[in-house]
């Protein structure tokens, strides 16, 4: 226990080199009472004399700026709040040079990050999978060619379905030629001519099979035995829907070829090559249109999927480059401060290297010779009233000269600094 | 091993510990960077750490008292134990406190492990703190 006790143990504390206040007073009432006593011992000697008064002056002025310099614990003592300034202003410095350096890396990183995400724009057509999108390397070209595919058997389809829906519900087979049974070159004017309905009916029934092929795209995108079924019964639906085509023109060929007496069965239907004309020349191209779209809308998701990509890091450059130059001008404005202190921390350096001239303190002996020496002219010089004045008013105007020519007639400060020594 | 809590109050120690860190002539601005992260990635909030980089300076000293000076190194000993390792600059951090909060020179390195040996095992400050007294 004692070990880890003296393991707390802290160093004793270096005494502080106090400055002996008590023995500065006195010292300093000492020189006040000698200024004052040399003003008056010199005003006696030169009769109050105004010129001699200003060389005094002069001479006092330079005794203390002497003295001042050589006192390097005073001039220590006055650069104190110098010195605890720039250590503050060395502080604030080092804290702003730690957040530029923090805001730098940041700037590099984001940087880094844009160049990054740029690069991904680039290279994600050629390697769509390194970016997890599941696309061919070139879905373009491979959408186009998918759809002129489907343009032709799209028209193809219809001129299919219109004619053969117009054979099979309107056809009148005891009119028109029985070469034209399945296909009609003029199903659709036919329809047009027998009224707006039925062009209507013959127009929009391509629909419906396109339609179905497009359910059978979306049910291929859903996975489970659900879809699946849905997908079946759909492919089931059509092929019945041609079954029922197929099977009413060839009962209306059979019915207009038909002896009397005798029956159209669905025999007679499977037995004839009519009847499986229509239904692969329908049902088997609309099952490869629905294979061509399916084709088709996958690439067309594809090229999607890389704009999207593309899209989504556009934007986050876009928001990369906004914080960029948020980063910018904070980092700016701080080297800014930075810079301002360091120009606090050099104006103060010069300061503490300077030398301080206590202006109060001289400015109060120079008052105590300047006393001394009028209580000399009054009470020792035995000249007439008006020469005693007329000695005092030069007197006053020497001394007014010399705190002129020093400089220190307006006095709101207490320290006048010399920047060198 | 499981991550001890950082509470508030071990938050608000850190960024003294930090502000400390600021006014020494001895911490280099990357020692400094390291301190930051350090604490950005405890949880201490990085506007917090911010408005301290950026505020001018509160004068903040080494405490007084031999208890707080123990009780600050023991948090920073825990913050340091919060991610389950103790880097070589989170080990040297620790040392600089030390020597900065004027423990005996000789005895910095078995504090800095004293510290760091009871954070690991998660002794209670008052523990700690009971050494001082007995």
């Amino acid at each position: 226990m004692e070990n880890i006790k003296n393991l707390f143990t802290l160093k004793k504390p270096i005494p502080k080199v106090e400055i002996k206040e008590g023995f500065d007073e006195e010292l300093r009432d000492q020189i006040r009472v000698t200024y004052y006593q040399s003003g008056y011992g010199a005003s006696i000697k030169a009769s109050g004399e105004p010129v001699t008064f200003g060389v005094g002056l002069r001479n006092l002025y330079n005794s203390f700026e002497d003295q001042c310099r050589k006192q390097l614990s005073e001039q220590q003592r006055l650069k104190q709040p110098y010195i605890e300034e720039q250590e503050k202003n060395k502080t604030e410095l080092k804290k702003r040079d730690t957040a530029i350096s923090i805001i730098e890396d940041q700037i590099k990183n984001t940087s880094h990050l844009v160049e990054e995400k740029k690069s991904d724009m680039i290279n994600v057509r050629l390697n769509p999978e390194k970016y997890g999108i599941d696309a061919d390397k070139r879905p373009k070209a491979q959408f186009y060619i998918g759809l002129l595919l489907l343009l032709p058997i799209t028209i193809y389809l219809f001129v299919f379905y219109i004619s053969a829906s117009y054979s099979s519900f309107f056809k009148d087979f005891e009119t028109a030629s029985l070469t034209a049974a399945i296909f009609d070159a003029n199903a659709f004017s036919k329809a047009l001519s027998d009224g707006m309905l039925e062009a209507i009916f013959v127009g929009t029934i391509p629909f419906v099979f396109m339609g179905l092929g497009y359910l059978v795209h979306m049910f291929h995108k859903i996975k489970g035995w659900q879809a699946t079924m849905k997908l079946v019964t759909l492919f089931i639906l059509t092929f019945l829907f041609d079954v029922i085509l197929a099977y009413l023109i060839e009962k209306k060929i059979f019915t207009f070829n038909a002896l009397v007496g005798q029956e159209f069965t669905p025999y007679d239907a499977v037995q004839s090559v009519n009847f499986w004309g229509i239904i692969f020349a329908g049902f088997v191209v609309y099952v490869i249109w629905g294979l061509v779209f399916d084709f088709i809308m996958k690439e067309h998701e594809n090229v999607d999927k890389i704009r999207a990509f593309i899209r989504v890091r556009k934007d986050e450059i876009k928001n990369l480059d906004a914080s960029l130059e948020e980063l910018k001008s904070k980092i700016d404005s701080i080297k800014q401060a930075s810079i301002e202190f360091q120009g606090k921390i050099s104006e103060l350096q010069t300061k503490i290297d300077g030398f301080i001239f206590p202006v109060k303190e001289y400015l109060h002996y120079h008052y105590q010779y300047k006393e001394g020496w009028y209580q000399a002219i009054n009470s020792e010089l035995s000249f007439p009233l008006k020469q005693l004045e007329a000695i005092r008013n030069q007197c006053e105007g020497i001394e007014k000269e010399h705190l002129e020519n020093l400089n220190l007639t307006e006095m709101d400060f207490q320290n006048l600094i010399f920047t060198t020594n | 091993m499981e991550k001890p809590k950082i509470s508030i109050e071990l938050k608000s120690h850190f960024l003294r510990l930090y502000q400390i860190a600021l006014s020494d002539e001895d911490f280099d601005i990357l020692e400094m960077r390291m301190l930051y992260e350090f604490a950005e990635e405890r949880g201490v909030s990085k506007e917090q750490l911010n408005e301290l980089l950026l505020s001018p300076s509160n004068y903040s000293s080494v405490p007084d008292s031999q208890e707080t000076r123990v009780e600050y190194l023991y948090d920073l000993a825990v913050m340091i134990w919060a991610d389950g390792k103790v880097t070589e600059d989170e080990y040297n951090t620790l040392k600089k406190y030390c020597k900065k909060f004027d423990f005996l020179e000789d005895n910095i390195v078995p504090l800095t492990d004293f510290l760091l040996e009871n954070a690991k095992i998660n002794t209670s400050k008052e523990e700690i703190l009971k050494n001082l007294n007995t």
